[in-house]
């Protein structure tokens, strides 16, 4: 292991608080938006984003520990939230 | 689940591993060929693929599916751990193994009638 | 982490794998265990020996539940199968039962109807409530265990990221090299068994999902979850009473009819509803042998008449995926040989996730030597692994040994069982913590085989379920359990010849940190 410096211990409790916390909100809201917007019954939609919701946290916690820096890794969960999320509120308004 | 898919299993796994040039110098001594590899696995593969059809061919595609997965680690571990601490036995059963459960089988057969 | 992506995965894989490794193995562990859970169960009553299946199960229990409470809202009748014998039912007690809303739960005999009593224990559901729960409160144990899973599976997939070589290595095992062979170990029994490993991590996750990802449902229904399970699960809609008293028609014809919609299927349970009301509902309900979907199959019949109401078929496509994860995780469809497959691949879960706990500390050896003191954080580590991989299988002996030796009328007998588990489990972490010495993974390792290669013997001198009778009888429940335990205490009792041969286990030899050092990259990396 490298020499532990104070930054690159706080570079990594950045990483790990984006990756539980920021992946479950991501997840959260990805599922939410899949339960939506899939093309079946209601019930179907939400059974299939629930079933596929461990398969993205995965997939995003792994890419917050694989990109360049902590701050690229909180951008990128932060980017997506905001997209999903307006999906998500234009549709609310919609109906 | 019967012993003939689970003996093509271990067959396929040493055919695989014997293709490899590391291992077959270990065990057998000699280098292998480039056909003799091919071969091997080719034959490896085939192995699986008809252990996997017998399984499914038993127990349906579902269940058969699963007890295929279950077999495909019971003999890849039983062929490491051989392959480590008896390599000339591991590389014997390769072909032991399959002849052993037919014999097993037409013998059963017999016995019943 | 300013590496490249192998690297970060290699530290990812280390720490995820470090932060939640005791829990996981403590999990791993007892849900290989769950896979016996009803012939642990049966072995723990050794009352039960000589109850026996019986084709009139359901009629004689339901002449019991009709004598003793008619009036109880609904029965629960769960009907014996091969591997524990028995019939349990479950109904509202007039004289009000210790249990949930009034419930309470009756072992009865399957040929006469009649209760058998049996010692007070939680048998194999110890195990397999631990599994999800670690004896917390439930929601606490199941979020802990959770995000331990979603770890594990992180871990897992960043693994195989890292082992670059995962198909050049995959039938390599070189012993009697150190760290080397820890690792070689380690990478056999994760990638040997992956299918295994990735399935059973994702499955586990799955049976809980409502509760840990609850937004895929909050978005389409709200906070009426109900309605969600109604049309999603099938959870069939509530009776109400017709508040004037009707007769149960005879449920073994129905018991026939179900069956031949099943070709032939077993039937597992039967509800009934209101049953002595004139709008009384029959539920019964397939086993799930043979069958990998868990998916409701159910017959609903017309209590009073007998009339067949509703058959459930298969469900929708992704209704029926969960129902196959939940079969594959549960293996609930599996036959014997299959069964111990899947035990076989969750040892190799365990030797997995114990590899790795080792793994860490062996790796650093040498910075120990470079240092020449143990920091903390090593000792630590050390401690808990002691105590976890080799006392569990103390406390688990612990368990089964209170099971026969606790007076059979002791008052809240399963809880001391329970109780008993966790001291000796918490008198393997006492001695490593305050005896420094190395030698402590072999002492508790012997410790850990001599308890389970005793267990038979204790057996025979305290019930009459022993191998004498057991094996003469062909009882292979019984029978089983006791041959299990020697091959256990085998096990063990191979492990602490291994580690008293190891010499990481004694002290970080200078040769070792040699060796240690030599090693290529990638081995340094994992």
């Amino acid at each position: 292991m490298a020499s532990l410096t104070a930054s690159y211990r706080l570079a990594v409790a950045s990483r790990a608080l984006a990756a539980i916390l920021g992946g479950y909100a991501l997840t959260a809201l990805a599922i939410t938006a899949l339960a939506i917007f899939l093309p079946m019954s209601r019930a179907e939609a939400s059974l299939t984003a629930t079933l596929l919701s461990f398969l993205i946290y995965t997939c995003v916690v792994i890419w917050v520990f694989a990109t360049r820096s902590a701050t690229r890794a909180w951008l990128g969960i932060i980017a997506p939230m905001v997209v999903l999320g307006a999906l998500v509120w234009l549709q609310r308004l919609a109906s | 689940m019967s012993l003939f898919p689970f003996a093509l299993t271990y067959s396929g796994w040493a055919a695989l591993c014997f293709a490899m040039s590391r291992h077959a110098r270990e065990v057998l001594q000699r280098e292998p060929t480039p056909l003799q590899r091919q071969l091997l696995r080719a034959a490896g593969w085939i192995a699986l693929t008809v252990s996997l059809l017998m399984a499914a061919a038993q127990a349906g595609w579902p269940i058969g599916t699963v007890e295929w997965f279950g077999m495909l680690t019971a003999s890849a571990v039983s062929f490491v751990l051989l392959l480590t601490y008896r390599p000339r036995l591991a590389a014997g059963l390769g072909l032991g193994l399959p002849a052993c459960a037919l014999a097993g089988h037409f013998l059963v057969s017999v016995l019943r009638n | 982490m300013k590496e490249g992506f192998r690297q970060s995965m290699a530290w990812l894989h280390t720490w995820s794998g470090l932060v939640v490794g005791w829990i996981l193995f403590a999990v791993f562990v007892t849900g290989t265990l769950s896979y016996f859970r009803p012939e642990i169960s049966q072995w723990m009553r050794p009352e039960l020996r000589d109850v026996k299946a019986d084709a009139n199960a359901a009629e004689h229990a339901i002449a019991t539940l009709q004598e003793r409470a008619p009036s109880s809202p609904r029965w629960f009748i769960s009907l014996p199968e091969a591997r524990e014998p028995v019939v349990r039912v479950t109904y509202r007690d007039p004289n009000g039962g210790e249990g949930r809303r009034g419930f309470k739960s009756v072992l009865l005999d399957p040929a006469t109807g009649k209760e058998v009593t049996a010692r007070e224990t939680r048998g194999g559901d110890f195990f397999y409530r631990f599994h999800f729960e670690l004896s917390m409160k439930p929601l606490w144990g199941r979020w802990i265990v959770g995000f331990c899973a979603m770890f594990m599976f992180v871990a897992i997939i960043s693994g195989v990221i890292t082992h670059k070589k995962i198909f050049k290595d995959f039938f390599t095992f070189r012993p009697k090299k150190g760290q080397r062979s820890w690792l070689d170990a380690h990478n056999a029994v994760g990638v040997l068994a992956l299918p295994y490993h990735v399935m059973i991590t994702y499955t586990g996750l799955v049976t809980l999902m409502f509760m840990y990802m609850p937004w895929g449902v909050q978005a389409n229904y709200g906070d009426n979850r109900e309605a969600f399970f109604d049309e999603a699960l099938g959870v069939p809609a509530e009776v109400k009473p017709a508040n004037q008293p009707g007769t149960l028609t005879n449920i073994k014809p129905l018991i026939e009819q179900a069956r031949e919609h099943w070709d032939g299927a077993n039937v597992a349970f039967i509800t009934v509803n209101n049953p002595s009301d004139a709008n009384s509902r029959i539920m019964i309900r397939r086993d799930n042998e043979h069958r990998l979907s868990t998916s409701n199959q159910s017959a609903e019949f017309a209590g009073t008449t007998g009339e067949l109401l509703s058959l459930a078929g298969e469900p929708p496509p992704a209704s029926q995926t969960r129902a196959v994860m939940f079969g594959l995780h549960m293996a609930t469809f599996s036959s014997i040989t299959l069964r111990w497959l899947f035990a076989l691949s969750g040892l190799g879960g365990i030797l997995m996730v114990a590899s790795g706990l080792v793994l860490w500390s062996v790796k650093r050896a040498p910075e120990r030597v470079k240092l020449g003191y143990t920091p903390f954080g090593h000792r630590l580590v050390e401690v808990l692994n002691i105590g976890v991989i080799s006392g569990l299988p103390i406390a688990i002996a612990a368990f089964f040994y209170a099971n026969r030796l606790l007076p059979v009328e002791l008052a809240g007998r399963a809880d001391w069982e329970v109780r008993t588990f966790f001291a000796a489990w918490l008198l393997s972490f006492v001695i490593p913590l305050i005896r420094p010495a190395r030698a402590d993974w072999t002492t508790q390792f012997v410790a850990g085989a001599a308890l389970f290669a005793a267990l038979p013997a204790l057996n025979a001198a305290t019930t009459q379920t022993h191998l004498g009778v057991t094996l003469a009888h062909g009882n292979w429940v019984y029978a089983g359990f006791d041959l299990t335990m020697l091959g256990i205490a085998a096990l063990l009792a191979l492990t602490a010849w291994y580690a008293s041969r190891t010499p990481t286990s004694r002290k970080p030899a200078k040769r070792q940190a040699v060796e240690v050092s030599g090693l290529p990259a990638e081995a340094e990396r994992a």
